[in-house]
């Protein structure tokens, strides 16, 4: 469920952060993404699943959560699940980052637009709002984000 | 999708949560036209504008883009404040182009004409579904190249998924 809170007057909207509370068995850098677990809140230590341990299945389907500071390992910290923040974000493709373009979980606890060159089908679980030059898209950097929250954006058509 | 309680003619139900706000319209927009509200670079949402084909998901360019959709419930001139609700029951123009029967929980997808596409007609790979049917309209009641008024579900927020396909 997304709740939309309104700008101040006199018009336009803000989608409203959820931030919870989770940790991961390995030192956290601010702006890493990680796939929450379906059972995070009855597992033990609310362990938030991220980098190489990603499957393609939670590619598809998980919900994401952006660490929102630098946290040592076992440590609990704060998680964004929906709203605007900073994001390591990038372009394995090289393609340039444009605000609106859907993100979906990339290879080392980052997001990666998924253009037509994606093969995954992912799900789209943010949006690109800081926008990137092809030149510097193929390297992570920390950029604005607007993450979705537990419904997703759907999943990109496979592209084979 | 927002949903609260409500009271069906059978005994508890639930509703859509209706969200409506007002945007800066930058063209004259009527009652039922759908409307793409842009991102803007602080993430706040302040105008509305007509549909991109980017920003259903279509790709095009190596992009494929995300939008927030409404629809318009009170109009505006250019420059003006149109109220737009971006989820819930609401009526808008919709269309079945390829002149596919319209079905209860077939999909819509948004039109740059400012209208809703039934998509089961056209199938546009990766298109956000933004609505929902909530009745049976048979082809032989469907003109395919006027849009109608019809009450919709509508998400414009997270939608309902996409259309699937492959897009190379």
């Amino acid at each position: 469920m997304t709740d939309f809170a309104s700008c101040e007057s006199p018009s336009g909207f803000t989608l409203p952060e959820i931030d919870i509370v989770l940790q991961h068995n390995a030192a956290v850098s601010k702006g890493d993404v990680f796939v929450v677990p379906a059972d995070h809140i009855n597992t033990v230590g609310n362990v938030v699943i991220g980098g190489l341990l990603i499957s393609a299945a939670m590619k598809k389907a998980g919900m994401v959560a952006v660490a929102l500071d630098n946290y040592a390992a076992n440590k609990p910290g704060y998680y964004r699940v929906q709203g605007i923040c900073r994001a390591s974000v990038k372009s394995l493709a090289g393609a340039p980052i444009v605000r609106g373009m859907g993100l979906v979980l990339g290879t080392l606890s980052d997001f990666d637009i998924d253009g037509p060159a994606s093969i995954n089908a992912g799900r789209w679980s943010a949006k690109a709002i800081g926008e990137v030059a092809v030149t510097a898209s193929a390297t992570p950097s920390l950029q604005l984000v607007e993450v979705a929250g537990p419904c997703g954006l759907g999943n990109f058509a496979s592209g084979t | 999708m927002a949903v609260i309680a409500g009271v069906s003619n059978v005994g508890d139900s639930f509703e859509l949560w209706s969200d409506q706000y007002y945007l800066v319209a930058d063209a004259t927009f009527i009652p039922g036209e759908c409307v793409l509200c842009p991102v803007n670079s602080d993430g706040s949402y302040t105008t509305c504008t007509a549909p991109t084909a980017a920003s259903t998901g279509v790709v095009a360019s190596a992009i494929a883009s995300d939008g927030i959709f409404g629809i318009v419930v009170k109009g505006a001139v250019a420059g003006g404040y149109a109220l737009v609700q971006l989820r819930g029951q609401v009526s808008a123009y919709t269309k079945s182009t390829a002149d596919a029967n319209l079905t209860v929980n077939g999909t819509f997808i948004p039109a740059t004409g400012k209208f809703l596409e039934f998509d089961q007609g056209n199938g546009v790979t990766n298109a956000k579904w933004v609505a929902l049917c909530t009745g049976q309209v048979l082809t032989a009641s469907i003109d395919t190249t006027v849009s109608t008024l019809r009450t919709v579900w509508f998400d414009g927020i997270n939608g309902f998924g996409r259309h699937g396909g492959s897009t190379s």
